[in-house]
C-alpha cells in the first residue's frame, strides 16, 4: 500500500469525526427522551473516528513524514512544518482527549433532564469541531508547503 | 440535581480532561525548550511524539479512574458547570500556549 493512503484515510476519519461531533452537538441542542440513543451513537462514532485518524495519521507521521519535512523546510514555505505541522501534531492530543471524553459525558445520564450535563456535552462537541477544523486547515497548509517545495526543485 | 453529573466517570474523567489538556501544552513547550527531554522521550519509544501520546493518554486514564473513585458519591466533585467552564478555559490556554510557542519560536 502506498504511504499516502494513510494520510488520505487519516483525513477522511478526521472529517467523519468532526461531522459526528457536529451531529452530537445538534442532537444535544434538541435533546429529548427520544434522541438520547442517537446522542450516544454519535459520541461512539466520534471517538472511533478520532482514534482511527490518530493511529493512521500517526503511523504516516512517524514512518514517512521525514521526507516531506525535508522538502517543506527546503522550500519557500517552511512555516508549513515549523508552525502548522508542529501545532497540528500537538493540538491533536486535545482533540483526542475531548473525543475520548465525549461518550463518558453522554452515557453518564439523561441529558434531556440535566441542563448542566447538556451544556458540557455541547461544549465538548463544539471544541472538537473548532479544533478539528484547525487541524484540517493546518493539514492543507502542510500539503501546500510540500507542493511549493516540490515545485522549486 | 440539575447541575451535577450523575456518572462518577463523567465527573472523574472531566477533571482528568482539564488537567491533561493543560499538561499536554506544558509538556509540548518543555520538550521543545529542553533538548535532553525531547531526546529522552525519543529514546523511550523511538519517537518523541509516540512517547508524548502514550504519556498523555495514560495520564488521562489513570487520573480519570483515580478521580472517579474519589468522587464516587453523586453529590461529590465539581458541578457540570464547573467542568464545562474549566474544559473551555483549559482548551483555550492549550491553544494559546502551543500556538503562541511555535509562533514565537
Amino acid at each position: 500500500m502506498r504511504p499516502e493512503v494513510f494520510v488520505i484515510i487519516h483525513v477522511v476519519f478526521g472529517m467523519f469525526g468532526i461531522l459526528a461531533a457536529l451531529w452530537m452537538f445538534v442532537e444535544t441542542l434538541n435533546s429529548t427522551e427520544t434522541n438520547q440513543k442517537r446522542i450516544e451513537i454519535a459520541s461512539v462514532v466520534l471517538v472511533s473516528c478520532m482514534w482511527l485518524s490518530y493511529v493512521l495519521g500517526g503511523y504516516y507521521y512517524v514512518n514517512y513524514y521525514a521526507a516531506s519535512k525535508a522538502v517543506i523546510l527546503a522550500g519557500p514555505f517552511p512555516s508549513a512544518h515549523k508552525f502548522f505541522m508542529e501545532v497540528k501534531e500537538h493540538l491533536f492530543f486535545m482533540v483526542l482527549l475531548l473525543a475520548t471524553y465525549a461518550p463518558l459525558a453522554v452515557y453518564g445520564g439523561r441529558l434531556y433532564r440535566n441542563k448542566g450535563a447538556r451544556n458540557l456535552v455541547l461544549s465538548v462537541a463544539a471544541l472538537v469541531v473548532i479544533l478539528g477544523l484547525i487541524m484540517d486547515g493546518s493539514g492543507a497548509m502542510i500539503i501546500m508547503g510540500e507542493k511549493l517545495g516540490l515545485l522549486r526543485r | 440535581m440539575m447541575d451535577q453529573l450523575t456518572s462518577r466517570y463523567a465527573r472523574g474523567f472531566g477533571i482528568s480532561l482539564v488537567i491533561v489538556t493543560l499538561f499536554n501544552a506544558v509538556l509540548t513547550v518543555m520538550k521543545e525548550s529542553y533538548a535532553p527531554l525531547i531526546k529522552g522521550m525519543a529514546a523511550i519509544s523511538g519517537h518523541h511524539w509516540i512517547t508524548h501520546g502514550i504519556i498523555v493518554v495514560a495520564l488521562f486514564f489513570i487520573l480519570g479512574f483515580v478521580f472517579s473513585g474519589a468522587y464516587s458519591k453523586e453529590t461529590s466533585g465539581p458541578s457540570a458547570r464547573g467542568i464545562t467552564i474549566w474544559t473551555i478555559v483549559a482548551s483555550l490556554v492549550g491553544v494559546i500556549l502551543i500556538g503562541g510557542f511555535y509562533l514565537i519560536g
